[in-house]
C-alpha cells in the first residue's frame, strides 16, 4: 500500500468508526420510536458513506453488506417494510461485523469476514413485502404530491403563461459523480425557470440517494425543446422525457401536511447533518497537542527570564513589550489547556448499546438515561474513566436491577431506570451512576465482611452504616451468590476504587435498600494542571495539592506535646498527629526550635488527619504536573514534578503514599 | 565510532554519540527523596524533568567537583525521546572518532558480566571505556525503580 493509500486509511477508518456509531445510536432511537423518519434518515444517510467510502478504499465485504443494508433501510424509510425488533437485531449483528472488518483493518488483518448469512437474511427482509412494493412504486409514479405552497405557485405560473413540465433526466450509469452532474441539472434549470419540485428530493439528490434517474418539476417560459437542449449539453445526462402533466394528478390536502413535515424534516436534518461535520472536522492527534503544550511550557519559562532581565538590569523600554508577552503567553497557554478538554460524550456513547444488549440478555427491562454529555474532561481522564464505568454499569445491571416480575411484585414501575450523569462541580467532575433496583443490603455486606476475614466482629460494631457500605471497595469481596459472566468475575468493586484513585479521584456508594444505589465518582477537571500550596523545606520548594489540604496554621513549640513519642497539637480541641516533612522526605532532620514558630498545613487521607510541619508557606499557585519519567516513577511520597515561574523544579507531593 | 569523551576521577570514558542529545552546563537541581545516592535529583531542561546521575558516585571514584568545567552530558535511551537522563561529568574532554578496530570487548570481571561497559577503546595516549547509556539505570542498585 503506498504512502497515500496509507493516509487515507487513517480517515477511512477513523470516519467508518464514526458512521457506525452513529448507526448504533440511529438504531437505539429507532427501537424506541420506529416512526422516527429523522434517524432513520440519518442511519441511511451514514450507511451510505459508509459503502462509498470502503468501495473507494476497495473493501468489498464491508461495501457489500452496507450496500443491503441500505436497501432494506429504504424499504423501511417508504414504509414498505415495518420495522420490527428481528429487523432490529438483524441491524445491531450487521453494525457489529461492520465493527469487526473495521477493527480488522485496522490491525492490518486482511482476512476475510464472512457477511453471507447477514446478507441473507437482510434480503429476505427487503423482499417480504416486494409485491406491495411494486404497486406502491407505481402509485408513486403517478401521484406526485404538491404541497399547498407548491401548488399555488404552479396554478400562479400557469396564469401567467409559464409552462410546467415535468422533466425526467437520466444520468449515464458510468458517471462517477452523479451528485455533481444533477447539481449542473439543477443549476441549468433554475436559470430558465423555477423548480417546484424534485423527486427524489433536492436534499436526496445532493446526497446521491437516487438510481440513475430523477425527475424535476419546473415552471418555465422556454419551450420543451429548448429545455431539451439546455440539458443535453451536460455530460452524462440524457432528457429521458418532458411532459406537461395537469395540476389533476395534484393529490388532497390530507396528505399535504405530512409531506410539508416531511420537507421540514429534511432541512432539519441537513442543518443538523452541518453542525455535525463542523464539529468532527478538526482532528489533531493527541501527541501534537502535548508537543505544543510542550512549546507553551518552554515560552513561559523563557518569558519569565526575560523578565528578570528586565527587572535586573532596568529596562524600562522593555517594559510593555515584556507586558504584552507575558499576557500573549498566559492566554496561549490557556487555548492549549482547553483544547486538550474532550466531551465525555465519547466515553458515553458507547453505553446505551451495551445497556441495551446486556438488559436484553438478563432479561429485564430498564430505561437508560444519559445526562451531561457534553461535560468536558481532560484527554487523559477521558481515556481512563471508560473501564470503571463499564465496571459500575454491569454491576448495577446484574446485582442491582431486578426483573420485570420481581418489581411488579414489590409495586414498583415494571420498567427500571439506570441513570449515568455527569456534570462539573467547581474544579471537579461528578459522575453519576444510579439505579433504582434492590439497593445493597447491609446485613449481607456486614456477614461478607465477616466471612471473607476483611474485618472483625468489633471492628464492624464501630463502623456506621455508611462505613459498612464502603466495605464493597475493598479487595476480595463480592455480594452475588451465583457468579454471572457479567460482573461476578471476581474482580470486584476494588479495581474500580484503583483506577479512579489513580486519577487522583474519590468514589463513594449510597444505597437504600429496596430503592436503589448510587455511586458517585468525582474526579479532578484535568490532571495536567493542579492547584497547589508551595512550602519550603529546608531550601527546597515543594507543591502540596490544595485537593489534599483542609487548612494551615501557625503554632508555636510549647504547643507541641509528646504522646508515645509522637508529637501532636491540639488544634480546636481535637488531638493532630504533627510529621515533620524533612523527616517524610529523609532530608537531615533539624531539631525544633524552641523560640520559632511553625507553619503546619493540615491534610488529609482519607479519614485520616495529620499536621506537616514546614518551613515556609510560599503560597498558592496553578502547577503543571510534569512527570519525572520512567525512571524516577514510582517514588513513594512523589507525585511529579512541577516547573515553577523561575525555571526551578519544584517536586509534588502525595499525600496517598508520603506517609 | 564517534564518542564524546569525559573524564570521571582520572579515567576517561565515554558515551557513543548517537546516544548523545546534548552537553549543557550543570545547572542548580531539586533533590529527590528515597532514592539512590547517585541520583543527584531534576533538572528542568526547557520544560522537560530530566533525573540528574553522578557516575562517579557509581562508580565509587573521586567525586565531581562542582566547578567551571563540570557539565551534564544528555542521554537519549531509547528513540522516542521519552526517556532522558543528564549525566553529571567533571569535563567533557573531546570529540574522537574511533575506528572499530581499536575498540576490544570489556574483559569479565569475576565472572560478573560487564554489561555496562559497551567496550574498551585503546587510543595511543590512554585507555577509554565506553559505556552503555541503556545499562546505567538498568544496573541492580535500581530494581524497585525500574
Amino acid at each position: 500500500m503506498n504512502m497515500n493509500m496509507n493516509e487515507y486509511l487513517n480517515l477511512f477508518l477513523e470516519e467508518s468508526r464514526e458512521h457506525l456509531q452513529n448507526i448504533n445510536e440511529g438504531l437505539l432511537k429507532l427501537e424506541q420510536n420506529p416512526q422516527d423518519e429523522e434517524t432513520l434518515n440519518e442511519i441511511f444517510r451514514s450507511a451510505h458513506t459508509l459503502k462509498g467510502m470502503a468501495a473507494t478504499m476497495g473493501y468489498e465485504n464491508i461495501a457489500e453488506l452496507t450496500h443491503k443494508m441500505e436497501n432494506l433501510l429504504s424499504k423501511l424509510r417508504e414504509f414498505e417494510v415495518e420495522f420490527t425488533s428481528e429487523i432490529g437485531d438483524l441491524f445491531f449483528k450487521c453494525v457489529d461485523s461492520l465493527d469487526l472488518m473495521v477493527e480488522k483493518i485496522a490491525s492490518g488483518n486482511n482476512e476475510d469476514h464472512d457477511i453471507s448469512d447477514l446478507v441473507e437474511l437482510l434480503i429476505y427482509y427487503e423482499q417480504q413485502d416486494s409485491s406491495q412494493r411494486n404497486i406502491l412504486e407505481q402509485d408513486l409514479e403517478e401521484n406526485i404530491d404538491f404541497n399547498e405552497f407548491e401548488e399555488k405557485l404552479i396554478t400562479q405560473g400557469l396564469n401567467n403563461n409559464f409552462n410546467f413540465y415535468k422533466i425526467t433526466v437520466e444520468i449515464a450509469e458510468d458517471c462517477v459523480m452523479k451528485g455533481v452532474r444533477a447539481f449542473m441539472v439543477f443549476r441549468s434549470l433554475e436559470e430558465i425557470g423555477e423548480i417546484i419540485k424534485s423527486i427524489p428530493s433536492t436534499q436526496e439528490i445532493e446526497d446521491e440517494i437516487f438510481d440513475n434517474e430523477f425527475s424535476v418539476f419546473i415552471l418555465s417560459k422556454n419551450s420543451s425543446q429548448e429545455v431539451k437542449e439546455l440539458l443535453g449539453n451536460i455530460t452524462d445526462v440524457t432528457v429521458k422525457e418532458i411532459i406537461s402533466p395537469s395540476l389533476g394528478d395534484i393529490p388532497e390536502t390530507n396528505q399535504l401536511e405530512q409531506l410539508a413535515t416531511k420537507t421540514d424534516n429534511n432541512t432539519k436534518n441537513k442543518k443538523d447533518n452541518l453542525n455535525h461535520k463542523l464539529s468532527q472536522t478538526v482532528r489533531v492527534d493527541i501527541g501534537k497537542l502535548d508537543n505544543l503544550m510542550n512549546l507553551v511550557g518552554e515560552l513561559v519559562i523563557n518569558k519569565t527570564r526575560l523578565e528578570q532581565i528586565y527587572k535586573t538590569n532596568d529596562l524600562s523600554a522593555l517594559n510593555e513589550t515584556v507586558e504584552q508577552i507575558d499576557r500573549i503567553t498566559s492566554e496561549l497557554q490557556n487555548v492549549v489547556m482547553n483544547v486538550r478538554m474532550v466531551p465525555i460524550d465519547q466515553v458515553f456513547n458507547r453505553f446505551p448499546r451495551m445497556v441495551r444488549d446486556l438488559a436484553k440478555e438478563l432479561g429485564k427491562d430498564v430505561n437508560f438515561i444519559l445526562e451531561g454529555k457534553e461535560t468536558e474532561l481532560d484527554r487523559t481522564v477521558i481515556d481512563e474513566i471508560g473501564d470503571p464505568l463499564v465496571h459500575l454499569i454491569r454491576n448495577s445491571l446484574d446485582h442491582g436491577v431486578e426483573t420485570s416480575t420481581e418489581r411488579q411484585r414489590k409495586g414498583k414501575d415494571p420498567t427500571a431506570t439506570l441513570k449515568l450523569i455527569a456534570r462539573q462541580e467547581g474544579n471537579s467532575v461528578v459522575i453519576v451512576v444510579e439505579d433504582d433496583g434492590k439497593g445493597i443490603s447491609i446485613e449481607k455486606v456486614k456477614n461478607k465482611a465477616l466471612e471473607k476475614g476483611l474485618c472483625t466482629e468489633a471492628e464492624i460494631e464501630q463502623m456506621d452504616p455508611e462505613g459498612i457500605l464502603n466495605l464493597i471497595f475493598r479487595a476480595g469481596f463480592s455480594t452475588t451468590e451465583e457468579i454471572s459472566d457479567l460482573s461476578g468475575r471476581g474482580v470486584g468493586l476494588d479495581v474500580v476504587k484503583t483506577k479512579i484513585n489513580s486519577l487522583s479521584g474519590s468514589v463513594m456508594v449510597e444505597s437504600q435498600e429496596g430503592e436503589g444505589t448510587r455511586f458517585t465518582i468525582k474526579l479532578p477537571l484535568t490532571l495536567a494542571i493542579i492547584q497547589a500550596l508551595l512550602v519550603k523545606v529546608q531550601q527546597e520548594v515543594y507543591a502540596i495539592p490544595l485537593a489534599n489540604i483542609d487548612e494551615t496554621t501557625i503554632i508555636g513549640e510549647s504547643n507541641i506535646k509528646n504522646i508515645q513519642d509522637q508529637e501532636v497539637m491540639m488544634l480546636r480541641g481535637k488531638i493532630l498527629p504533627l510529621l515533620k516533612l524533612e523527616k517524610a522526605l529523609e532530608l537531615p532532620l533539624s531539631s525544633w526550635d524552641m523560640e520559632k514558630e511553625y507553619f503546619v498545613v493540615v491534610v488529609r487521607k482519607g479519614n485520616q488527619q495529620v499536621g506537616l510541619v514546614v518551613n515556609e508557606l510560599i503560597g498558592q499557585q496553578e502547577i503543571v504536573i510534569t512527570s519525572l519519567g520512567k525512571l524516577l516513577s514510582g517514588i513513594s511520597g512523589i507525585a511529579g514534578a512541577a516547573i515553577l515561574g523561575d525555571g526551578k523544579v519544584a517536586l509534588i507531593l502525595d499525600i496517598g503514599t508520603l506517609f | 565510532m564517534q564518542c564524546v569523551l569525559f573524564k570521571l576521577g582520572n579515567e576517561f570514558c565515554g558515551f557513543d554519540i548517537l546516544n548523545v542529545q546534548e552537553i549543557v552546563r550543570s545547572q542548580e537541581h531539586t533533590k529527590i527523596p528515597n532514592v539512590p545516592e547517585f541520583i543527584e535529583g531534576v533538572i528542568n531542561l526547557r520544560g522537560k524533568v530530566i533525573p540528574v546521575l553522578n557516575l562517579a558516585k557509581k562508580f565509587r571514584t573521586i567525586p565531581v567537583e562542582e566547578n567551571e568545567s563540570t557539565r551534564l552530558i544528555v542521554l537519549n535511551l531509547d528513540d522516542t525521546q521519552n526517556q532522558q537522563i543528564a549525566i553529571k561529568v567533571a569535563e567533557v574532554t573531546e570529540v574522537l572518532t574511533i575506528p572499530e578496530e581499536k575498540v576490544d570487548q570489556a574483559p569479565e570481571f569475576k565472572g560478573k558480566d560487564n554489561t555496562i561497559l559497551q567496550g574498551i577503546a585503546k587510543l595511543d595516549d590512554k585507555l577509554v571505556m565506553i559505556i552503555n547509556p541503556a545499562e546505567i539505570i538498568a544496573a541492580e542498585e535500581l530494581p524497585e525503580l525500574t
